[in-house]
């Protein structure tokens, strides 16, 4: 068989599989078929109350007792969840009575699995930030921040594996620019790093060289800059980078209609999400992985396919050479 | 032929290693209103030191106020009063010398300052935004634009040595310390971030030349109360009108 054969017939494989001939959605009842639900927050800002009943337009809403019902809730329902909260916890006025001691206790009560910095997480400075830590019993995800001079070094995670239901979720954060936001003197020496690059950086190894499921992403950057649409955001993130799932986002203090889909750099779907602000609302994801090892027929084909389009472009440049 | 079927099992082969598929999201999302989940007792229960320590701290009694203040437009002796505090406190953080200082009308959350004890709770209920104070540098056409949209809203907060005329939503016959708006003159003004950084309609501000002081205006407020207590003075305010309709 010659070369020019082996394209035309991979070429018609290619053409079954983009016609629509095997359906891309598995049925819900396949038992390979795993759910994980991912609760998350941000931007909490330390309402540990509800907002007072004052007459304003939030009265009432948010506060940390009920949150904590809820997550209770859905973790009786639920057997995989993950609760996530992208940044921005603490809040200038409370740093100054209690120094985020209340925020950060509670956050180990509810059971929260990792948090990303957020730009206000500095407000007592890093040295504030740094004393609450021994309060936390979940880890804070930074992977753009380098801490190496700082009392942080060593304090922080630049990603984490969860494993839930067999499956591999991989966790990275991106905080945003802190100069020109919080003053030198609160976050000292710390290094703040592209964060495109690490987070292409991150996720590749996570899904290439930790073989994770899923990866997430906690990102503070801000969901989008209308004014300013170069400015690096969650959507400049998603566009430009590759291997991500899931953007949980923070900082615009944005309430999503809903979730925003997009296309990586590769065509392949990125979802941002956010959820306002002050713990108003408790975003709730049911992701139905199908990660299987008895790949079904359709998974095998695509799977193949993809292989072969690489293969493709390497035999092209031998075959023209 | 041979060939063609070794690159296919070789490839089939990789491709059972691992097949990773996102069959589908379902996003949810949960408010959490006043009536809408029951409280968890025991988180409540952890809570509960931490509040009763908020509340003392919060009973702190700032300062004294002989008379009520209310909160009005287009001038009032709230309103007075408050952006007098913001323009003194201003320049005590800043060296060069401020011209005036506003605040956004809805900034101010009480309707008026009943006589008696002020409390740090009511400071909070007063200014419950985490605002920081800005000093901008304001080109006098540019004041001229903030004062007409002030107009357009019939008044805000704004501090002494500044006197307009609202007519038919526009600022007219303005007089900075006494002397009459010059459009070529650079007034610094200090001015909450929020409405530096665009809030209620004041986009304009946005490109102008800002100067942070990394104050709160609630602390200014503060501050300012504690002073007062300290030299065994009492809340005063002018009540001369700086907005004429």
């Amino acid at each position: 068989m010659n070369r020019r054969n082996f394209i035309k017939n991979s070429a018609y494989a290619g053409l079954l599989l983009s016609t629509g001939a095997f359906p891309l959605h598995a049925a819900a009842s396949d038992p390979d078929i795993s759910r994980l639900t991912i609760l998350h927050t941000n931007d909490v800002h330390s309402r540990i109350e509800p907002f007072p009943m004052d007459g304003s337009r939030n009265q009432g809403l948010g506060g940390v007792a009920k949150r904590a019902t809820l997550i209770k809730r859905v973790r009786e329902e639920q057997k995989n969840v993950l609760l996530l909260d992208a940044g921005d916890f603490f809040r200038v006025r409370h740093i100054s009575i209690f120094g985020g001691e209340v925020e950060i206790k509670m956050m180990s009560e509810l059971g929260y699995d990792a948090a990303t910095i957020g730009n206000h997480d500095f407000d007592g400075g890093i040295d504030g930030l740094q004393r609450q830590l021994k309060h936390a019993n979940f880890p804070l995800i930074i992977s753009n921040y380098d801490f190496s001079d700082t009392i942080m070094h060593d304090q922080t995670k630049p990603y984490k594996i969860f494993k839930k239901a067999g499956k591999r979720i991989g966790v990275f954060g991106l905080g945003i620019e802190l100069n020109g936001l919080v003053p030198k003197a609160l976050y000292k020496e710390t290094v703040y790093l592209d964060p495109i690059d690490t987070a292409q950086k991150w996720a590749t190894f996570l899904r290439h060289e930790k073989n994770c499921d899923y990866v997430i992403c906690l990102s503070h950057l801000g969901y989008k800059y209308k004014n300013e649409p170069e400015k690096i955001s969650d959507v400049v993130l998603a566009k430009n980078t590759s291997e991500i799932d899931l953007i949980i986002g923070g900082h615009t203090h944005t309430f999503m209609r809903q979730p925003d889909r997009l296309q990586n750099k590769d065509g392949k779907p990125v979802i941002i999400n956010q959820v306002g602000w002050a713990g108003i609302i408790l975003a709730d994801w049911i992701s139905i992985l199908n990660v299987t090892k008895k790949a079904t027929v359709q998974h095998v084909l695509i799977s193949l396919w993809e292989k072969i389009h690489k293969c493709l472009y390497y035999q092209y440049l031998i075959y023209f050479i | 032929m041979k060939k063609y079927w070794f690159v296919i099992l070789i490839a089939f082969l990789f491709s059972c290693g691992k097949v990773y598929h996102v069959a589908e999201v379902k996003p949810r999302s949960y408010r959490i209103e006043k009536a809408s989940y029951p409280v968890d007792t025991k988180v409540a229960a952890k809570i509960e030191p931490y509040k009763l320590r908020l509340d003392g701290i919060m009973n702190e009694v700032l300062s004294y106020n002989d008379e009520e203040l209310t909160k009005g437009k287009p001038s009032s002796s709230l309103t007075n009063w408050f952006a007098d505090v913001l323009l003194t406190e201003t320049q005590k953080l800043v060296q060069d010398s401020v011209d005036f200082a506003i605040q956004n009308y809805g900034g101010i959350r009480i309707s008026s300052l009943p006589p008696g004890e002020v409390t740090l709770m009511k400071v909070y209920e007063m200014m419950p935004f985490d605002n920081t104070m800005y000093v901008l540098e304001l080109k006098g056409e540019t004041v001229q634009q903030l004062f007409d949209k002030i107009a357009e809203s019939e008044g805000w907060p704004i501090s002494r040595n500044v006197y307009f005329e609202l007519a038919f939503g526009k600022a007219k016959n303005i007089k900075i310390k006494g002397q009459p708006l010059s459009l070529d003159k650079i007034y610094r003004v200090a001015i909450p971030d929020y409405v530096a950084n665009g809030g209620d309609n004041m986009s304009f501000l946005r490109d102008c030349k800002v100067h942070d002081t990394h104050t709160l205006v609630r602390d200014m407020l503060v501050t300012h109360l504690r002073d007062l207590k300290a030299k065994g003075l009492h809340i005063i305010a002018d009540k001369t009108p700086r907005i004429i309709n």
